[in-house]
């Protein structure tokens, strides 16, 4: 096998050539990542709100909700949107399309889980000193828990937004915009698989170590006063 | 919003056999890439807490490197460009058992180097007071203790990584993923078998889930 | 005009120059709270309990822990809503006990009076809770923006002025996790008088200090209790107790087991479980 890696003709000189594509595949996955998390960053906020509210139809739905999204793989969820809920419901989705509702669906349930331990773990003395003032449920939340919650919530929460980038790389499985898709596009046009692999492997490396260094930025400073 | 799709049950009932043994094709590849990634992530572990920078440089560097890679690049990148490159050629169930076992390992690496070092210093001293050697010290008193600690995490990574096998399909291993595509080329039915292995992929994480809750409740120190 | 306590306390009529009912502020009656009710590890808390203090009286409430007395406050300001009686607070009575099984909008209703209520009533705490994540000004006014709907300058005047009133006008911009806790509590006070509150309730607000912090804040309440402001302090500082009390409440156990004039109680107290209390502290 040695023998056989050392004899290989390597072909790194169509990395240059290559690049100027892949970037263009990093917009789309950098958008597609964005929408995504920005998405699911809301939506599981609300079911991280019904997970914790006072009637119980609400509590249970939301739970059952990030039970049976966060059990499912997103290849087969892309796959389920993109072939099966089309077929469903008569629609035509786009890759990206598909690929959007499929991770943002996803994510939410992973994200309601990480507010809901965040918001556990702030100190119940804070409700207790926002209640004694006299403020209300919405002012309680949004001035005095959620802005604690997040601090504590922030790190878990990058790492999802880094798992939702590594992830929308199944998209090039129903499409070819995306970094993984324009790579698969640039293998069968150059038939260099390892060459052109393991520099995708790079640019998805280094999008995650530009987000977790940005994200650490900002973590020292969003705790800058609180400890 | 009224169906112009009609949706017919019979195609997936007929190969719920099928289905089935495609699953469990998910489960053993799941098991044994779970298994060699521990096993790698222990050997991680250790080089990461060796002390010697030498050691301990290049084991973070692996795990940094590998988590920031998708796992379907991996896949491709031993399937089609190791196979290659190397002249190896490397069955789907091969390259997909390589692909799993390295991407869990940074991960089974990480959590084991926390457990490790969780580990109370006092044992280790009582230990070595005692008369044990350092070797058997880590085997006997530190091991042991390190993998109650780790157990949950580790948890997480196996059904992690039966969710990611899901993605062998995509090299061509004929798991439940691969019969549902089958079916629906051949029937024209695309929302039945996606949906059977949505449900079926559920039904597996939940099992999963009780027997390892299970084991915990089992392993927990009285 | 305090009412008799439970069956097990000695009784004590009420002989401190009680004023008539018109003056009374606040009024607990049949108070009881249980932990974890209906279960195997079920606590009573308070055992029918009732408590009344008169505009600018000082009610002092002491115990050993356990004894209930940081649950009669939390009480009064339902933060913990009591299981059975209410709570009359200037004129507006006030109960929890048929709170399951209101309709929505009774239980708006009620939450609404409820804010009320506690806009009218000022609780330091024995650890703070100051907001972590704004400054001390924006601590102090943030109630008032939020809930009195005061606009943002007017509210920032207030702080500054409570915060001055306290001597922390140097801080203002500072943030809770840079002050000591004596600093942090004169914080807590100021955040609550910013409210205007008719009644202010202290619970064990020195037992989280360091020694030598004990004092000024101490002094903060007596200036506090001499402004004719309405107080019921939950505390150990018995020398506190002597000086500033006029009424004086001893807790056991979920029940008040006597009452009286503080100076009283603490010189001759009638029930042998007060003397025990106060022989261990004192």
């Amino acid at each position: 096998m040695i023998a056989a890696i050392v004899a290989y003709a390597f072909r790194w000189s169509i990395i240059p050539s290559a690049i100027g594509e892949l970037g263009h595949g990093v917009k789309v996955t950098l958008i597609l990542s964005g929408i995504s998390t920005v998405l699911s960053l809301a939506l599981g906020l609300v079911v991280a709100l019904c997970r914790m509210s006072g009637l119980r139809l609400l509590r249970y739905g939301a739970y059952v909700y990030i039970q049976v999204f966060r059990a499912l793989s997103l290849y087969i969820y892309v796959l389920w949107i993109y072939f099966g809920i089309a077929a469903g419901i008569g629609v035509n989705f786009s890759p990206l399309t598909a690929g959007v509702i499929a991770l943002t669906v996803l994510n939410s349930a992973y994200m309601a889980e990480i507010y809901r331990s965040a918001l556990d773990a702030v100190d119940p003395g804070q409700r207790e000193a926002a209640l004694s003032l006299g403020f209300g449920r919405r002012h309680r939340f949004f001035t005095i828990v959620f802005p604690q919650g997040f601090r504590v919530a922030f790190p878990s929460l990058v790492n999802q937004l880094v798992d939702i980038v590594k992830d929308s790389s199944i998209i090039a499985i129903i499409g070819t915009t995306d970094l993984m898709g324009v790579t698969n596009q640039l293998v069968s046009y150059y038939r260099a698989p390892f060459e052109l692999y393991t520099l995708v492997g790079f640019f998805y490396l280094t999008i995650v170590l530009v987000i977790s260094g940005a994200a650490a930025l900002v973590e020292r400073r969003l705790n800058r006063h609180v400890h | 919003m009224p169906l112009a799709y009609q949706i017919n049950w019979t195609p997936v009932l007929d190969h719920k056999h099928a289905f089935l043994v495609g699953a469990w094709i998910n489960v053993w590849i799941t098991l044994i890439s779970f298994f060699l990634a521990c096993v790698l992530g222990i050997a991680i572990a250790l080089l990461r807490n060796s002390g010697l920078r030498l050691l301990s440089w290049p084991a973070f560097a692996y795990v940094q490197l590998v988590r920031g890679v998708p796992l379907l690049v991996f896949l491709y990148w031993v399937y089609f460009g190791v196979a290659i490159v190397s002249g190896v050629a490397f069955t789907s169930s091969q390259a997909a058992i390589i692909a799993l076992t390295v991407t869990g390992s940074a991960y089974t690496a990480e959590i084991f180097r926390a457990a490790i070092t969780s580990v109370d210093r006092g044992h280790v001293e009582a230990a070595t007071a005692l008369g044990f050697t350092r070797r058997a010290s880590f085997r006997h008193v530190v091991l042991p203790q390190a993998f109650r600690i780790a157990l949950p995490p580790l948890g997480n990574i196996l059904i992690g990584l039966l969710k990611g096998s899901t993605l062998i399909s995509i090299i061509g291993v004929a798991d439940m993923l691969y019969v549902a595509q089958q079916i629906n080329l051949d029937y024209f039915t695309p929302f039945e078998p996606f949906t059977a292995v949505a449900v079926i992929l559920i039904v597996l994480v939940a099992i999963f889930s009780l027997i390892l809750t299970g084991i915990e409740r089992f392993l927990r120190l009285p | 005009m305090s009412i008799d306590a439970g069956p097990t306390g000695a009784s004590t009529p009420a002989t401190y120059g009680s004023p008539a009912v018109g003056n009374e502020i606040v009024r607990g009656e049949r108070l009881n709270k249980w932990f974890h009710r209906g279960r195997a590890h079920e606590l009573h808390v308070l055992e029918d309990v009732d408590v009344s203090v008169s505009r600018g009286e000082v009610l002092v409430v002491i115990g050993p822990s356990g004894s209930g007395k940081s649950t009669l406050l939390r009480c009064l300001n339902f933060l913990a809503p009591p299981d059975t009686g209410t709570v009359t607070f200037l004129g507006e009575t006030l109960s929890a006990e048929r709170l399951p099984r209101l309709s929505i909008q009774a239980r708006l209703d009620y939450e609404r009076r409820l804010r009320h209520f506690r806009t009218q009533m000022g609780m330091v705490f024995q650890h703070f809770h100051l907001f972590p994540h704004m400054t001390v000004l924006d601590n102090v006014a943030a109630a008032p923006v939020r809930v009195l709907r005061m606009s943002k300058p007017e509210a920032r005047e207030r702080a500054a002025a409570e915060l001055g009133r306290v001597g922390m006008s140097g801080k203002t911009k500072a943030y809770p996790s840079q002050l000591s806790g004596g600093q942090k509590q004169r914080v807590a006070i100021a955040r609550a008088l910013a409210m205007k509150p008719q009644l202010m309730l202290f619970d064990e607000v020195t037992s989280a200090l360091d020694p030598e912090l004990i004092g000024g804040i101490l002094d903060e309440m007596r200036k506090l209790a001499e402004s004719g402001m309405t107080m019921i302090v939950v505390t150990h500082e018995m020398g506190f107790a002597r000086e500033v009390g006029d009424r004086l409440v001893f807790m056991d156990e979920g029940r008040i087991v006597e009452q009286g004039h503080a100076r009283e109680v603490l010189a001759a107290p009638e029930n042998p479980r007060t003397q025990a209390f106060l022989r261990a502290i004192l």
